[in-house]
């Protein structure tokens, strides 16, 4: 019975669903294609997460389409009640069907990665996994969804129009960090999770995808198919009039209330220095005010960053723009930042005029923040961040008095006897710092490169730094081995500094400990 | 859902107490009826009747509210899988995928039944002169009809169930169709269960007779008993009806004071017709269906 099924919809639709498969493909064959030759691209695997993300809900929706919307326009329904077939049968087999092409679609994506980021990826047993559950995951979520909604007959448009733009405003426009949930965070970072299973957006998306499934089953099995049946009637006149009038009220009432964002970039009367490549632009709060404050700070920051940026070996012509805006009144550190979509520059906001302001800060942060930036924001994406943090508490630290210092060792040591410091804190990203707090997690990270560059010397620190942080990752790294030993960071950090990672945090943390403020060794002495 | 029990009656189809409502509409009412092997059944009622909720509960699209349904000796409040593969369908309306050809569709329908016949399938094409490889939405009403019909006939099912097939035909096609479920009939001894609101398609093809009316099973029994049992007779003023006599129809008094009368239809048996000794006017089909589907249900 299910053979027949299945060769029933193969034969109406297999030819579609081999086209629309071909069809995500070629599409992403072609950005893969473009965004190698003009460099703008994060990786081949970034390239796969945009497809997944634009170029595969359209084919599933018509995939869906097919199997559900079609037959219930055509009134089979009403055929196959005669024979001798379960219905649920039929919706099930309907459903697989969906779900291989789906899987197939999806699974291409990341071969067609795999493909393309030979010799510049490292490609792990895990991070294929991830790659491939996520991808998977991820289009079977897209897929039920699509499946419950072709049940919904005449409104299915209507009802994923309103979805789909609700979605496109809380991404967009407002504040709900939507890629944190289930199931965009699996996209969120698709392609640059290698280590830390998405277990709970994982199990979560899973859900949603029975979720969607038994929605499905219920809408086409209830009152003997009568509401499946009754929803596949197409749209009245009036129900289209009314719909279509809704729809342009709604849109003129989106328009007028979300004004345009004003123009990031209008620094009147910045404080414009460049050297060696280098740029920067300090634009003063006030613009009457003498502006040499803002220039011998301007002045400061292009030398620093030229200094680390050619220590790092980056072309400083490359180095993004940085602008600064004075701001008064901000928290605490007195500097924030700003991405810029699609502009690759700095933006920062700081109080250098303000008690507390540190030009140490300033000079760090910006670094960083640049250095994600030039990368396409790969770094800030990846396991090597954690890298990035410990030059930055190295640079702002450069210049610190000793009060500061000691009061950042005793936090990085509060921070380790509360939540401990191992390989896979290391490598959980964002996992400590969440924990411990961000400018604690730093605090240790800062001290771990003390400890590397005393331990290795300022030679093999700028060679890691050289080769970890500016997108540069072996071959040998980059091809698929059977086991997890090599990793961009482990495999580089090993080679480069002779420290394995587990010597790494065991002298971190010694070193931590041996640089406590004294009362607190005397207590740990203490019987 | 009852658990399937042999019984012990010989029919094929039988059917005790069946009820469904949609909501406060009752469209079926407790029916029982049976089919017996080899017969050809004619389910006769007017639109509205009931006939074909009736048989998407015995086809197992509906479930009954309550009452069974026995098939082939097996007795199931909801028709089972099973039952349904010992059964040739042909519904209301012929709504089969447009883009298949009757290839085609001989080759998914008859995946599903264990006892399907290729060649019988390719025969009755033939037969029918059903285009094997022309789509479906190019065939005409007539054609599709047959289609179905040779869908159905193809499992060699002991049983045929055929909802008002013959709605929408022209006077030859529906004489070719009546012939074609005669023969197999005759020929085979299959038992087939039709429903129709035309009376010349009953007389032509049926060996029993159901009659249906607002969900009630209002005659059944042969055409024949059908005339022998139903006739109109003329009351005199004051004159009591009949023991055993039931009126099926009451017409207006004719004439005037003691000569005038009350032209009634009544149904009574031989018994009761023998000892009234009243003969009574023998009607055409026509005017004892009107009457059966009529007026007055009133027994004295």
């Amino acid at each position: 019975m299910n053979r027949v099924l299945i060769g029933k919809e193969m034969r109406q639709h297999g030819t579609w669903f081999v086209l629309l498969t071909l069809f995500s493909w070629g599409l992403t064959l072609i950005v893969m294609g473009a965004s190698a030759a003009t460099g703008t691209t994060a990786g081949a695997f970034a390239n796969a997460g945009t497809s997944l993300s634009y170029f595969i809900p359209l084919p599933l929706y018509v995939v869906c389409h097919l199997l559900v919307a079609v037959d219930f326009r055509q009134k089979a329904q009403l055929f196959l009640d005669g024979l001798p077939l379960p219905r649920w049968r039929a919706v099930a087999v309907k459903a697989v069907i969906a779900l291989v092409v789906a899987a197939a679609m999806a699974a291409g994506l990341v071969l067609m990665g795999i493909w393309r980021a030979d010799g510049s990826e490292v490609l792990t047993p895990t991070f294929l996994y991830i790659l491939f559950f996520s991808a998977i995951l991820w289009a079977w979520f897209l897929t039920g969804f699509f499946f419950m909604v072709s049940f919904l007959g005449r409104y299915r448009l209507i009802i994923m129009l309103t979805i789909g733009f609700t979605l496109m405003w809380l991404a967009v426009d407002s504040r709900v960090p939507l890629s944190d949930f289930p199931p965009f965070a699996l996209m969120h970072r698709f392609g640059f999770e290698r280590e830390v299973w998405p277990a709970s957006a994982l199990a979560w998306t899973g859900g949603m995808v029975a979720l969607f499934f038994a929605v499905s089953m219920i809408l086409g099995l209830v009152r003997e198919g009568s509401v499946a049946a009754m929803l596949g009637e197409s749209m009245s006149y009036r129900e289209k009039m009314m719909i279509g009038a809704c729809a342009v009220a709604a849109f003129i009432a989106v328009t007028l209330w979300d004004q345009p964002a004003a123009e990031p970039f209008s620094v009147p009367g910045a404080v414009e220095e460049e050297r060696g490549g280098i740029r920067v632009f300090f634009s003063p709060e006030d613009l009457d005010r003498p502006v040499d404050e803002d220039i011998a700070l301007a002045n400061y920051l292009v030398n620093r960053l030229l200094e680390k940026v050619t220590w790092l070996g980056i072309e400083p012509e490359e180095f993004p723009d940085i602008y600064v805006i004075e701001t008064s009144g901000l928290e605490e550190e007195k500097i924030e930042f700003e991405e810029v979509e699609g502009e690759p520059v700095t933006l920062m906001y700081a109080g250098y005029r303000e008690e507390g302001f540190s030009r140490g800060q300033l000079l760090a942060y910006t670094m960083s923040m640049s250095l994600d930036t030039y990368s396409l924001g790969r770094v800030g994406m990846e396991h090597r961040w954690w890298i990035v943090c410990g030059f930055e508490g190295l640079w702002e630290l450069e210049e610190a008095d000793e009060k500061t210092i000691a009061a950042r060792e005793k936090m990085a040591y509060d921070t380790i006897e509360e939540y401990g410091f191992s390989v896979e804190q290391l490598l959980g990203r964002a996992a400590f710092r969440d924990a411990a707090g961000w400018r604690e997690a730093d605090s240790v990270a800062w001290m771990g490169f003390r400890f590397l560059k005393e331990e290795i010397g300022e030679e093999k620190l700028q060679e890691l730094g050289q080769r970890t942080v500016v997108q540069k990752v072996d071959r040998v790294d980059s091809r698929v081995v059977i086991w997890d030993a090599m990793h961009p960071v482990r495999g580089t950090f090993e080679k480069v500094t002779g420290l394995t990672l587990e010597e790494f945090v065991e002298g971190t943390t010694a070193y931590i400990r041996k640089h406590a403020p004294e009362e607190i060794e005397g207590e740990e002495d203490a019987p | 859902m009852i658990e399937p029990a042999v019984v012990e009656e010989k029919a094929v189809l039988e059917v005790k107490e069946l009820r469904r409502s949609f909501r406060s509409v009752t469209a079926v009412d407790g029916l029982s009826f049976s089919v017996n092997p080899g017969e050809i059944y004619g389910f006769l009622g007017v639109n509205g009747a009931g006939k074909t909720t009736t048989i998407r509960m015995l086809m197992g699209i509906i479930a009954p509210d309550s009452g069974t349904i026995s098939l082939h000796g097996e007795i199931s409040k909801r028709t089972t899988l099973k039952q349904k593969q010992k059964i040739g369908y042909v519904s209301q309306e012929q709504n089969f995928y447009p883009w298949m050809t009757a290839e085609m569709l001989g080759t998914f329908v008859g995946g599903l039944y264990p006892t399907w016949d290729s060649d019988e399938y390719e025969r009755l094409l033939k037969v029918l002169e059903v285009p094997k490889n022309r789509k479906v939405s190019g065939l005409s009403g007539g054609m599709r009809v047959k289609l179905a019909l040779a869908l159905a006939i193809a499992p060699r099912p002991p049983l045929l169930i055929l909802d008002e097939p013959t709605a929408g035909l022209d006077p030859v096609a529906r004489r070719e169709f009546l012939e074609i479920i005669t023969h197999q009939a005759r020929e085979y001894g299959r038992t087939t269960f039709f429903s129709t609101h035309l009376l010349d398609e009953v007389e032509r093809a049926a060996d029993r007779v159901g009659i249906i009316h607002r969900g009630r099973k209002r005659f059944e029994g042969k055409l024949s008993e059908l005339r022998e049992r139903v006739r109109r007779i003329e009351l005199l003023p004051g004159q009591p009806l009949p023991i055993g006599f039931e009126i099926w129809r009451e017409f207006d008094v004719e004439g005037i004071g003691e000569k005038s009368v009350r032209p009634v239809i009544v149904n009574a048996d031989a018994e009761a017709w023998a000892a009234s000794g009243v003969k009574g006017e023998r009607l055409s089909l026509d005017d004892i269906f009107i009457a059966c589907v009529g007026i007055s249900t009133t027994r004295i």
